[in-house]
């Protein structure tokens, strides 16, 4: 008894210092004035401005651009690696062909192995795709549709082929077979590795950093980078703030709301990894 | 000619037909034509297979071409300058400084963070509603963009900021050129323990409980238990959080852009700083070629876990 309340105390502690002050410090910075948040603290703003400061974010920021073209951009990636992915995986799981294994090694290398980002500029160059957002979804959609094979491939190979022999057997096509039989059992798999996706696409900041020009085509992480830049003399670390709060609510309100089958999804998806 | 391609095509064709005569393994299963299903292959592995070698091979292999070029805003043409770069690196001290410096963060990382993870893992292993709402809040920094948590920490850790203003001190945490890099691959570990911590705990709850029960009736202590029975039984997961921390940490660039962009001096310059900054003055195949000992690098970390991840993966 006396074991557990120590350690729940120390949980406790450890959770306030190491999670509650950093998120404490991002809420009441977010609501200082200017003025105020030159020198950013724990304690309480004396005036009010979370309101205002999130009005020019929105404004002057760009975040609500920023906010379309992240959803956009991590939306297109999530939805095509995961359609592509669990196409090529249901092949990789039931072909025996040495060829289509080797296929499979290479595919999953990028789970090891990140793109290279500069000679990724000048392949887009060549294609005359640079500084576009379907530029930038090529590249993530190359490097994680590798996981999502792999998680996608090891979930497969655990639905038992006569599900896909009735159906055959029936008459359907592959196609058919694949969309009607394959597919929606994959939605575990598919939920886990869509949450992975989402995480680090959403969050990315290196690749569109270099890959994407012009303001009217920034993610919500770029927008804050120019929030951090915009002023030379002094950090406005009162928009900062908001901006934070403006890229990671999004995905911390849709992880309260389903943190239960995320975090089992998660942890299904690193005992495969 | 002719007679070739009608030989071949015949041995194809018997092929095909002892393939279909051979007997089916297992619950003899209607087979369609084997062209049809070749088609049918490829047409599912097509789509993710055009992307990977489009977005991904494409530019692996360049990273190879253009490694060895003058590639720049400040030539009309591309020309192969062969190891010129690399001696350049050599040469002005980028590639032993950010190498090394690149190395110790990692290795910082992965320590800090596995055991950040493994003893959170250890606390919250049992599956219960206090400790569900533990593995949320320890998990809540993995959502934080990398980048925001860098801003977040270089506020905190300002020398006029709340963390000395609470322990008292005027400490200069982003000013070391010693300390410095290892206080920003905290921030790095603090992100994503959370991670680590899933991994680990997904890990022991995959442990038979008849074997922790068996050394409890023999009385072993709870480090016992946890030192020769669960430990052991961890290796897997902790070889892939190490591998994957490492790698991880080797292409860091967000964080440590947010609190340093490499200093104090070069201090904290990573491999993708430097590639970033000479990419930012336009020396491209400069830049290339530093990417090339990045991939270099993770290559040595990569390929023995890939034939681990291999052998795990035919044992599936």
């Amino acid at each position: 008894m006396t074991a557990r309340i120590v350690k729940y105390t120390l949980l406790s502690a450890a959770a306030f210092a190491l999670i509650g002050l950093p998120l404490w410090m991002i809420l009441v910075n977010a609501a200082k004035t200017y003025q105020e948040a030159q020198v950013p603290g724990f304690g309480l703003p004396h005036q009010w401005a979370l309101v205002s400061n999130f009005r020019t974010v929105f404004t002057e920021g760009a975040a609500g651009t920023g906010l379309l073209n992240s959803i956009a951009v991590t939306g297109a990636t999530v939805a095509l690696v995961l359609v592509a992915g669990s196409m090529a995986a249901w092949i990789f799981a039931r072909s025996p062909s040495r060829l289509v294994r080797t296929l499979f090694y290479v595919s999953i290398v990028g789970i090891l192995i990140p793109a290279p980002v500069i000679t990724s500029v000048y392949l887009d160059e060549q294609l005359g795709i640079a500084g576009t957002r379907m530029a930038l979804v090529g590249l993530y959609s190359g490097v994680y549709l590798s996981l999502a094979i792999f998680l996608i491939t090891g979930f497969v190979r655990t639905i038992p082929r006569e599900l896909e022999e009735a159906a055959q057997i029936d008459g359907a096509s592959r196609w058919r077979v694949f969309w009607r039989v394959i597919f929606p059992l994959l939605s575990p798999v598919l939920f886990a590795a869509g949450i992975l996706l989402w995480v680090y696409v959403w969050n990315d900041f290196f690749y569109a950093f270099f890959l994407l020009n012009g303001a009217g085509r920034q993610t919500l992480p770029l927008g804050l980078f120019s929030v951090v830049s915009s002023n030379s003399h002094s950090t406005n670390w009162n928009y900062v703030f908001a901006d934070v709060i403006v890229v990671s609510l999004p995905l911390v309100v849709v992880f309260v709301i389903g943190q239960r089958r995320i975090l089992a999804g998660v942890m299904a998806g690193g005992v495969k990894g | 000619m002719a007679l070739v391609r009608r030989t071949s095509k015949s041995v194809r064709t018997a092929r095909r037909a002892a393939a279909v005569a051979r007997p089916q393994p297992a619950r003899g299963r209607p087979r369609p034509r084997a062209w049809q299903h070749r088609l049918g292959t490829s047409g599912f592995l097509l789509p993710a297979l055009a992307v990977i070698a489009i977005f991904y091979v494409v530019p692996n292999l360049l990273d190879f071409a253009l490694a060895f070029t003058n590639w720049s805003t400040y030539s009309s043409v591309i020309k192969f300058t062969g190891l010129t770069n690399f001696r350049d690196l050599l040469q002005e001290g980028a590639l032993t400084n950010d190498l090394r410096v690149t190395v110790e963060y990692a290795l910082v990382v992965m320590v800090a963070q596995n055991v950040a993870g493994l003893v959170l893992a250890l606390a919250l292993e049992r599956t219960s509603r206090v400790n569900g709402f533990f593995r949320s809040v320890f998990f809540l920094p993995v959502l934080i963009s990398p980048l925001a948590a860098g801003y977040v920490f270089k506020a905190i850790l300002a020398v006029n900021g709340p963390l000395n203003g609470l322990l008292g001190v005027q400490v200069a945490w982003l000013g070391s050129p010693t300390w410095t890099i290892v206080v920003v691959a905290l921030v790095n570990a603090w992100k994503f323990m959370g991670i680590n911590m899933l991994v680990y705990i997904a890990g022991l709850n995959a442990i038979p409980g008849e074997l922790v029960e068996a050394a409890r009736v023999e009385g072993a202590s709870w480090w016992q238990v946890t030192r020769r029975v669960k430990l052991p039984l961890l290796a897997p997961a902790v070889t892939f959080n190490v591998v994957a921390t490492l790698i991880g940490a080797f292409n860091t660039f967000d964080i440590v852009f947010a609190m340093t962009q490499g200093g104090p001096g070069i201090s904290t310059q990573v491999l993708n700083s430097f590639i970033q900054q000479q990419y930012a003055q336009g020396y491209y195949g400069y830049s290339i070629s530093m990417g090339l000992l990045l991939l270099g690098l993770v290559c040595v970390v990569a390929f023995p876990a890939l034939f681990a991840l291999r052998r795990r993966e035919v044992n599936l």
